[in-house]
């Protein structure tokens, strides 16, 4: 349970018509690339993580191939509640059977088949929990509330707002503001497959949501990078 | 009862035409077994990317299992590279797929159609084991002998460059005079037409029907 | 020799898809078991039906079942629609005949699709397999496939449908000798599957020169 309080903070939610995943890619340290936190599974599923990045890679090896596998067999899109129920059993076994040790990732699991969209959390335990919105990860909590106070709003928003509403959340979740490129968000909707925004895209979104804040220093904002860094 | 034998033939003819900077690939979509149609609307192309497709006759139940295969693979490819693939990574691909299964083959003749890195158009045809070579014009299927000769005709001294006008009517004209004589082919035609730089488009035409 | 079953005619119509078929096994020649239904319902929103061997039918059915049966027990609201069920079987028969063992069978399923549009497939033995708005197999494909090609049209009335294979029927009864005259009607809609009794083809045989000889 504790690998869903480690790592980066990544925040799902949906609405009537999309699901809406958020993750903030932070480098690793100063010198390192930024990390890409959300995947694609299929045009209809896309994955973010927070734990063991390694062994979501494994789990997400997993559900790719799953979702290719029913494509092959039925010729549709794997229905996204199946697929969590598959996750959850190969999860569960390791909890169980001696020597293994339990998948140290939680996953956000965003979706969309015949019965709209869908937003799942797996843990390290193999539970698994469907919502309208959530988030796993380093000081999560804040976005936590956020998404708390807002979660009401989420079924009738627009796409627009749904992603403004992930990245508020998102930006909650971090001392420093946030920059576009750390930044990365992927949608599903009904009429449209899994896609990612651009920094380009983000940019005006990052804008509007920092407008009236006061900017940080230089130096706070190094500290509070070191401070993130310990928290890891 | 005999000796099973797993194959059937169900015909067809596909063609392409590569140009300096387009191809054209076209095919009719009679089903066929024996002197029996069992439908008039399959289609022989499929469509990868939006630069390259491929051309299949031969046994259609081989050629939907074969499609499948190479779906399932740049569809890896695509999440591995987060870019589509390209047409001289897709005719290796294809050679290797084909040749995969040696000693028990797919029963298809595919031609594949699509722009190289350089922007020109290109054809490679292949046998039913993976041989394969890049072509300028190609044809395969129950009418390729008909098909080919009319290419060979109109294409191998042709003293000015091919106009894509020219590469979509050649195209048309040479499946319609193989349904004329080949009774496998038939029903209507469809082809893609690829330029460099823009997505596939696509076409069909009516054939007859008897 | 195996027991068998003859040809099977299917149609879309404006609203869903009908088909027919009769309900005679055949051991060769010999019209073994009269009373058979041919024409098997699934969940309760797709039809399959068989030509060709009995005992390869039964067994695919059996894996599908498993099929259904899964989904039921999930109780999550995911069922195969007729498209799925289509593909999955496809593939079925396309790993058999590729072990050099294929299930003997020609089959039709109706149902419809994931946008609720009617469907109607055909698959063969080899694993050959496509859509279509009309079909059929065994001798119904020579003696019915070129009246329904002169008569269909997509805007065709659930009893123009009706009367359509009715007439097809006919034909089949009268010029193919393993067709039996006890046929089975069945058809898919919006509303889901409805399977007819038996009804008997009266064909007027007094044409015929063995009834002057009697």
């Amino acid at each position: 349970m504790e690998s869903l309080k480690l790592g980066i903070v990544t925040v799902g939610l949906k609405s009537k018509t999309h699901v809406v995943l958020a993750a903030h890619k932070r480098a690793a340290d100063m010198f390192s690339e930024h990390h890409e936190k959300i995947f694609r599974v299929d045009s209809h599923i896309g994955v973010s993580m927070a734990g063991l990045a390694a062994d979501g890679r494994v789990l997400f090896k997993y559900l790719r191939r799953e979702c290719q596998n029913h494509i092959y067999a039925y010729g549709s899109p794997h229905p996204v509640s199946r697929l969590i129920v598959k996750l959850s059993e190969k999860a569960q076994e390791n909890t169980q059977i001696a020597g293994r040790r339990p998948f140290g990732v939680g996953l956000l699991v965003a979706g969309v088949d015949k019965s709209g969209p869908h937003l799942f959390q797996t843990s390290p335990s193999a539970n698994y929990t469907e919502y309208i919105a959530t988030t796993i990860g380093a000081r999560s909590q804040s976005a936590k509330t956020y998404l708390e106070e807002h979660f009401m709003e989420f079924e009738d928003c627009s796409v627009e707002e749904l992603v403004k509403h992930g990245v508020t959340a998102l930006a909650g979740t971090v001392k420093t503001k946030l920059k576009p490129e750390e930044v990365s968000i992927s949608i599903i909707g009904l009429d449209r497959p899994f896609h990612a925004l651009s920094a380009a895209d983000l940019a005006p979104i990052l804008g509007d949501i920092y407008v009236g804040r006061e900017e940080k220093s230089e130096e706070e904002d190094s500290e509070a990078w070191l401070q993130s860094e310990e928290d890891d | 009862m005999g000796e099973f034998s797993p194959y059937v033939d169900n015909g067809g003819t596909t063609l392409a035409i590569a140009g300096p900077d387009f191809v054209v690939i076209a095919g009719d979509t009679r089903l066929s077994t024996g002197y029996s149609i069992l439908s008039r609307d399959v289609s022989k192309l499929f469509k990868y990317s939006d630069s390259i497709v491929m051309a299949s006759s031969g046994m259609q139940a081989d050629i939907a299992e074969l499609r499948k295969q190479l779906l399932f693979t740049i569809e890896e490819y695509r999440v591995d590279n987060e870019r589509d693939i390209e047409l001289d990574a897709f005719y290796r691909l294809l050679a290797t797929v084909l040749y995969g299964k040696r000693f028990f083959p797919y029963y298809s003749f595919n031609i594949l159609a699509g722009i190289s890195k350089e922007g020109k158009g290109v054809v490679y045809s292949y046998d039913a084991i993976g041989s394969a070579d890049a072509r300028t014009y190609g044809a395969a299927g129950s009418g390729q002998e008909l098909v080919i000769s009319i290419l060979d005709a109109a294409l191998k001294r042709k003293p000015d460059p091919l106009s894509i006008d020219e590469a979509i009517e050649l195209g048309k004209s040479a499946l319609k005079q193989a349904t004329e004589r080949e009774i496998h082919t038939g029903d209507s035609g469809e082809m893609y037409i690829i330029r460099a730089g823009r997505p596939a488009e696509y076409i069909t035409f009516k054939l007859r029907k008897d | 020799m195996t027991l068998s079953g003859g040809s099977i005619i299917a149609i879309k119509y404006k609203g869903g898809v009908m088909m027919t078929a009769d309900t005679l096994l055949s051991f060769g020649r010999m019209a073994r078991y009269r009373g058979f239904s041919r024409i098997r319902s699934f969940g309760d929103n797709t039809l399959i039906s068989f030509t060709g061997d009995h005992a390869d039918f039964t067994t695919l059915m059996e894996e599908m079942e498993k099929e259904i049966e899964h989904d039921v027990q999930q109780d999550d609201g995911v069922v195969l629609n007729a498209s799925e069920i289509h593909t999955l079987l496809t593939r079925i028969l396309y790993h058999h005949r590729s072990d050099m063992k294929p299930k003997w069978t020609y089959l039709i399923v109706a149902g419809s699709d994931k946008d609720g549009k009617s469907f109607l497939g055909y698959i063969d033995l080899y694993g050959t397999h496509f859509e279509c708005d009309y079909t059929a197999t065994g001798y119904a494909e020579d003696l019915a496939l070129p009246m329904i090609r002169r008569e269909w049209n997509p805007e065709i009335t659930e009893d123009q449908a009706a009367a359509l294979l009715q007439k097809c029927v006919k034909v089949c009864v009268a010029r193919d000798c393993k067709q039996s005259s006890d046929i089975q009607f069945a058809k898919v809609s919006e509303t889901g599957t409805s399977l007819s009794r038996p009804v008997k083809i009266d064909c007027d045989w007094s044409v015929a020169s063995y009834k002057e000889i009697e």
